[in-house]
């Protein structure tokens, strides 16, 4: 299949946003890589469905106290793995200097 | 058996140990030089107090880094990459730069609860939203928020800023809430179990709008439509990202964005067009 020559006009951008098939592949395939185009389609969706998105900001509201809510979250969870990073990094480093004490420069156990 | 203390360890243990052991030897051979007593005098009675000692007086991002934290999964950092290629972090550094530690030793950061508050309260509405979208569950969005901004915490240095801070924590966003809600999906046999959205959804409607007759029908209409679906319209009607972003935050095809776009417009527009 040969690529477009030409980018497609606002017309022909407008009715592929408009059209609910991806029928149209050399279209999709100059849209998935042509920033130009990329930009047209951007401006001719520009305004969105603003109806839409107030439902949506109704119907996903997240609840009010939230990012208080997350950062205590986040926090506790953090703070737990960096203790288990100290509670893992003593528990090796008691083995690791046993080795280091009873194994010769081998790894044998020279006794 | 002989014993000897050097700054070489006789037999080399694993990196990052190495490091940790050299410090702890090197305070033994000090100690040891000091009383004139055999290091393995002092050692043995004393280890664990040596432990303590040495592990305090390292560097804190060796000291305290757990040995191999999980990456994000299936987080690919150069997702979502904006034709800028640059992007700056929540505290307004560059966003490749890691929060306090180094690149390479893939180490729970240190938490500065300045650069996390911000990172939170700038994203964590967002971030919520989609999750919610995919998960259909208040209680359950919210545990993957929680969990997508460890991820994104945890993977801050390995970001490269080829993308915007927003859409890599989106995209980390939806691949934790879609592995969560297979996992659910895994559990939960009864497709009827499946948590809905609509009982939230009336609470915070009703108070909110008068039409709650078309509220409803709208939650129902969102809740027809399929997760990729629901996902494309809430970036691209609530978060406003563009074609291009929501293709590389969801990693499907523009045209499919496009595509599954218009057809979630035209069935939430028709329940919409008496409200409007």
């Amino acid at each position: 299949m040969r690529p477009l020559l030409f980018h497609p006009s606002r017309r022909a951008l407008q009715s592929w946003l408009e059209s609910e098939t991806t029928d149209e592949p050399k279209l999709d395939d100059h849209v998935a890589v042509c920033q130009k185009c990329a930009n047209t389609i951007e401006r001719l969706d520009a305004n969105g469905d603003r109806d839409i998105a107030t439902a949506l900001a109704l119907v996903l509201q997240p609840p009010e106290d939230l990012s208080t809510r997350l950062e205590k979250g986040v926090s506790a969870r953090l703070d737990s793995r960096v203790m288990f990073g100290v509670l893992s990094d003593m528990f090796a480093a008691g083995l690791e200097t046993s080795r280091m004490l009873i194994l010769d420069e081998n790894g044998v156990d020279d006794e | 058996m002989t014993v000897t203390f050097g700054i070489q360890p006789r037999v080399r243990p694993p990196a990052p140990l190495a490091e940790i052991l050299a410090g702890r030897t090197q305070l033994l051979r000090h100690v040891s030089s000091v009383v004139q007593v055999s290091p393995i005098q002092i050692y043995r009675p004393f280890r664990p107090l040596f432990n303590l000692v040495a592990m305090a007086a390292e560097p804190r991002d060796q000291a305290l880094s757990p040995p191999n934290p999980e990456p994000a999964a299936g987080v690919n950092p150069a997702a979502g990459a904006s034709p800028t290629g640059t992007a700056e972090g929540p505290t307004g550094r560059p966003a490749g730069q890691a929060p306090a530690t180094d690149k390479d030793s893939a180490a729970a950061p240190d938490v500065d609860p300045d650069e996390l508050h911000q990172l939170v309260v700038e994203h964590s509405d967002a971030i919520y939203r989609l999750a919610l979208s995919v998960v259909r569950d208040p209680a359950l969005a919210e545990d993957v928020a929680q969990e997508t901004l460890v991820k994104a915490w945890l993977a801050l240095p390995t970001f490269r800023g080829e993308s915007s801070l927003r859409s890599w924590l989106l995209r980390i966003t939806h691949n934790t809430a879609v592995s969560t809600l297979r996992r659910r999906r895994a559990v939960v046999l009864d497709p009827n179990d499946l948590p809905e959205l609509q009982t939230r959804v009336e609470r915070s409607v009703e108070s909110r709008v008068q039409s709650e007759a078309v509220m409803d029908d709208f939650v129902q209409a969102l809740d027809t439509l399929d997760d990729l679906s629901r996902s494309i319209v809430v970036l691209r009607e609530l978060e406003g990202l563009s074609y291009e972003e929501i293709s590389k935050v969801l990693a499907v095809p523009m045209p499919t964005v496009k595509t599954r776009l218009l057809r979630a417009r035209r069935r939430l527009g028709t329940v919409l067009r008496d409200w409007a």
